[in-house]
Parts: C-alpha cells; structure tokens; sequence
C-alpha cells in the first residue's frame, strides 16, 4: 500500500527514464559518436589491413569486439537522436506554454475591461431611474397606497424562503 | 534499511522532474465575488414610491449578477479555446 502510493508520487511528478537515457544525460555525446568512428575503423581495418602482423593474427577477436562496440555505438546514436528529438519537442511545448500563458494574461484584460464596461452602464441606468422616481414618486404615492401583504409577499420573494 | 535506501536512490537516480508545467489560468478578481442578496422592502411604508425603487435595486442586482455569470461563461471559453491551443 505504502510502495504504491510512493510509486504514485513518483509517476506523478517525475518521468522516469531507462538506464540508456540516463546514460545519454550523463555522459557526452561525443563519446559514442567517437565509438561509433572507432568500431567502424576497427571493424574496416580487420578485413582490409590483414598485411599488418598484429590485425592478421587478431583478425576475429578485432571483428567481434569492433562489432559490439558498433552495435553499442549505434544504439546510442539512435537514443541521443531520440533524446534531441524529445527535447526539441518539449522546448517547443515550453514556447506554446508561455505563448499561451500571455494570451491567457491579455484575454482577462479584456475580459476585466468588457465587464467594467457592463457594470458601469448597469450602475448608469440605475441612477437614471431611481432619478425618475424621485420626480415621480409625489405622484405615484398619491395615486396608489400598497397593502402590507403585497410588500410581505415581495419579500418573501426577495428572500427565497417559504 | 539499507537496501530500501539503495533501491530508492537507483530508482530515483533515473527520474528528471517533468520539464513542461502549465499553469492554471488567473480569474479576475471583480467576478469571483458572489452575487448580493435581493434587497427588502419595509414593512411599515406603504408608499409605491419605495416599493418601485426596492424593485428598481432589485433588478440592478439581477442584472450585475447576470453580467458576472455571462463574463464567467465567457472567461471559460476563452480559456478553454487558449489551453486547447497548445498540443
């Protein structure tokens, strides 16, 4: 129970990566691409140079050792490649973030501008009638007396209680 | 204890935080205040004068609170069509 929420925590906030990424991370690209150079070299030479004492007796045990380090080689050329591949990608979504981010900023502005504007023409128009009723109020209240219930009624409606 | 130790800094020797982090987006201030309550009239007037203006506020306050949901609806929108922007 403990193992998996940790396990939880950890998938949440981290991307964990494979020993042959974190290998890519921590060493320079240069050493595989020397590898790859190296074993192709070695691998080239032990089927050509075979006039050389040293390549000829050696010929098969050069061929097997230059042939891992290239596979090895290889595979990390590939895993440095999908690694700039990712990392290109995710400075491209880190450009889209922030491009968003701004106009995320500048669309509550006008958001906040938009909703000012409502409100104030809202409080004008208020103004603007509560003025006519001043004017006309003598009028209206000798015109018109309103009963207790009908103001119990309206209130009761104001408050949204039964 | 020590292997515990060992295996959780081999676990987490290969984990890099993730590298892009979005924010939620800021919501202004003005409309994340609620809407007033509708305001009463006295029961003691029986002017028609004070009835019409407690109407009169009353619908000023439905109307401001109309105008925050509509700004809510189109803040979420706007957000929404943003986020959805970035793939």
């Amino acid at each position: 129970m403990a193992w998996k929420t940790v396990r939880n925590i950890i998938n949440t906030h981290y991307k964990c990566l494979g020993l042959d990424m974190w290998i890519v991370n921590f060493l320079p690209d240069f050493i595989f691409h020397v590898l790859l150079l190296v074993s192709l070299l070695a691998l080239v030479a032990s089927f050509v140079l075979d006039s050389i004492p040293f390549v000829s007796t050696n010929a098969k045990a050069i061929q097997l050792a230059s042939a891992v380090v290239l596979a090895i080689a290889l595979y990390f050329e590939g895993a440095i490649s999908d690694n700039d591949a990712w990392l290109a990608r995710v400075a491209a979504l880190e450009r889209q973030v922030a491009v968003a981010e701004a106009k995320s900023k500048e669309t509550n502005t006008v958001i906040q501008y938009q909703y000012r504007d409502k409100v104030r023409t809202v409080k004008e128009t208020q103004v603007v009638v509560q003025e006519r009723i001043v004017k006309e109020a003598a009028k209206m209240d000798a015109e018109c007396r309103v009963s207790p219930e009908a103001i119990s009624i309206l209130n009761q409606a104001a408050g949204g209680k039964q | 204890m020590k292997y515990a130790v060992l295996a959780s800094a081999l676990l987490l020797s290969a984990c890099v935080s993730v590298p892009v982090e979005r924010k939620f987006p800021s919501v202004p201030v003005e409309i994340q205040a609620p809407c007033g309550n509708l305001q009463t009239i006295d029961p003691a007037t029986n002017k028609l004068s004070v009835v019409v203006d407690s109407v009169v506020t009353n619908y000023t306050q439905y109307q401001l609170c109309q105008t925050k949901n509509d700004t809510w609806i189109d803040w979420y929108n706007e957000q929404k069509k943003i986020f959805e922007s970035v793939k």
